[in-house]
């Protein structure tokens, strides 16, 4: 099972968190003090980091992942209280790969790790072919099944698809789907709206109650998310 | 949290310090005024046989208004009185008395007098904003300190709680009794961090903080974000959405949305007799309004409750401190839309009215966004 760091100056989040993911079968190793990070990583080579962003010291959890990024690929998961747009998009540009706000539930967590561990599986063993629940996607054949029966995309729209369902569950911030679907550099919120437009177009097209999507789902501030588990529902906290 | 530490201990420090620094300074001020007032008259008085007509009490005019520019209001009071008094006892004749033979020689020094006693009260006023700036600068200070103390503080034991409730209830699959309490812990883990959010949103609204952060959104984003929040409801048919199918893009604060319509269906879901049927419907009211309808069907609102039913701290239950209500007008209000309810027997309607400008004319056929 993977082996998580958990880098949060809260004493007794820590304990209750190691203990939690113990009792869910993973190993987990605490830290207090962010800065001692590459030290630990070294000695404890975790699979995953979970990071809080606040921290008494004055260390910034954006710094240390900005700092990480710049030698390390490790998947780094923000945990925090902070819940506001701007945080997670600053805390994905840094180069977080997911966010989690506190409180969370233990599920949730878990889905995020496994997200996480899937996508790295998948990019060394490269399907061709995915089916979650109804959903069938021919990555060669660019098709698109639901129940058996074609669905016609637009080529933005396989785009957007793909990009989703390549990142395994794992959270796409809003400016990873622009540069997939359009290229380039594409910054401002205005091209958002234009994801926002495809997304609803996806949703209609795969038959998706909209008040409460099975596949497709909204990570408010942060982006969209594939639900590779469409037959559990996962309890967002708060 | 260093913020706190830093007020809490500093600033009452640097206070006492100030007005210590300041009972000295004043009593300098005193002096020096009295000083230079007195020198000015015994000055006047030796040289007044050769100024012959020249009138020279203009001169103490100059001295109370320089005093007025720099010295503390009390003084310039005392420096009007005291040059009334000097200018009285040694120029206006009978010298060395303070009485007058002829009273048209006061006009002078009553304008001395009159002048100070001007600055002075405006000088007061403006010390008295000074001040408030102060304490309004402090009271900010102390608010939001209290703010990101509230949010740190009081989340992080809740997302103890909810890590250790949630991976004991992710083991235990049964359905005990033990289970159930366990469940109804999380849900009120839950609340009480909905709870915190209102709290925290509330002290924004009055302290007139919220920031609005408009941008492009679907409005059944929004609702399918709040929904999350009670998957056993949806499931059970318990909460519906109804959204039209012709639903254009419009400027909102997803957030701030988010957090109305999830306190408003949190109502419905707590308030409303069990089945409680929710439906939220998107109409466009009028082309510059879009509305969404929150309708439970519980027991109704009484009738006396009505009307302070989005004051603070109104509730129509024992528990709680309604704080939900008060918060989704303000957000709402300061969204630039509207809130009102609608009371009929067995039912209650809450209809968000929001300003609606359409991102695109003709978005439902598609070919605008996707390019």
């Amino acid at each position: 099972m993977a082996h998580l760091l958990i880098v949060d100056d809260e004493k007794h989040f820590r304990t209750t968190l190691i203990r939690a993911l113990k009792s869910q079968g993973y190993r987990a190793t605490g830290l207090a003090d962010a800065d001692s990070l590459p030290s630990a990583l070294a000695i404890h080579r975790p699979d995953l980091v979970l990071l809080d962003l606040m921290f008494e010291s004055g260390a910034s959890g954006l710094d240390v992942c900005r700092g990480l990024r710049s030698w390390t690929s490790i998947p780094v998961i923000i945990v925090s209280v902070a819940s506001d747009e701007a945080t997670k998009i600053k805390a994905l540009d840094a180069g977080a790969d997911d966010y989690l706000v506190k409180p969370f539930s233990i599920e949730e967590l878990i889905a995020r790790v496994k997200a996480v561990q899937r996508r790295l599986a998948r990019t060394a063993t490269n399907e061709s072919m995915i089916t979650v629940g109804n959903l069938t996607v021919d990555f060669n054949a660019q098709l698109v099944t639901m129940a058996k029966e074609v669905i016609h995309l637009t080529r933005n729209e396989y785009k957007l698809l793909t990009a989703l369902i390549e990142a395994e569950g794992q959270s796409v911030s809003y400016s990873t789907l622009l540069t997939r679907i359009y290229g380039g550099n594409h910054e401002g919120r205005g091209e958002r709206s234009s994801i926002r437009i495809l997304v609803r177009q996806l949703r209609r097209k795969l038959g998706e109650d909209l008040s409460n999507p099975t596949y497709l789902l909204t990570e408010s501030g942060l982006g969209y998310r594939f639900n590779m588990n469409p037959e559990t529902t996962i309890q967002a906290a708060g | 949290m260093n913020i706190t530490r830093l007020f809490l201990s500093e600033a009452p420090m640097q206070r006492k310090r100030w007005i210590g620094q300041n009972t000295l300074a004043i009593a300098s001020q005193y002096l020096v005024m009295c000083a230079v007032v007195l020198g000015t008259t015994l000055a006047i008085f030796h040289f007044r046989s050769s100024l012959g007509t020249l009138n020279i009490s203009v001169l103490y005019l100059f001295i109370v208004l320089i005093c007025a520019m720099i010295a503390n209001p009390g003084v310039t009071l005392f420096c009007g009185l005291f040059s009334f008094l000097c200018y009285d006892f040694f120029l206006v004749p009978p010298v060395f008395t303070l009485q007058v033979a002829v009273p048209s020689l006061l006009l002078d020094p009553v304008a001395f007098l009159v002048v100070s006693v001007v600055t002075c009260i405006m000088a007061e006023r403006a010390r008295q904003r000074a001040i408030q700036t102060v304490i309004y600068r402090e009271a900010d200070l102390l608010r939001s300190t209290l703010l990101s103390l509230i949010s740190h503080n009081l989340r992080t034991p809740l997302a103890i709680i909810k890590t250790a409730l949630t991976s004991v209830l992710a083991i235990d699959e049964s359905e005990t009794e033990s289970r159930l309490l366990l469940l109804d812990a999380n849900e009120e883990c839950d609340r009480l961090n909905r709870l915190i959010a209102n709290v925290l949103q509330l002290s924004r609204l009055e302290a007139h903080a919220v920031q609005i952060n408009r941008d492009w959104h679907s409005l059944d984003e929004v609702i399918s974000v709040v929904f999350k929040r009670w998957p056993e409801a949806v499931a059970d048919k318990s909460l519906t959405a109804i959204i039209p199918d012709v639903l254009p893009l419009f400027q909102f604060d997803f957030d701030l949305i988010d957090a109305v319509l999830t306190n408003l269906v949190e109502n419905a879901l707590r308030h409303g007799e069990p089945p409680c049927k929710l439906t939220v419907a998107l109409q466009p009211a009028e082309k510059a309004e879009i509305w969404i309808r929150v309708e439970d069907t519980g027991s109704g609102v009484k009738l006396a409750d009505r009307g302070r039913l989005f004051q603070r701290f109104a509730t129509t239950k024992a528990s709680g401190i309604g704080l939900g209500l008060a918060v989704c007008k303000g957000l709402v209000e300061a969204h630039g839309g509207r809130l009102w309810a609608e009371f009929e027997p067995y039912q209650t309607r809450f209809i968000v009215a929001l300003p609606f400008v359409s991102y695109f004319e003709d978005e439902t056929d598609g070919a605008s966004a996707d390019r």
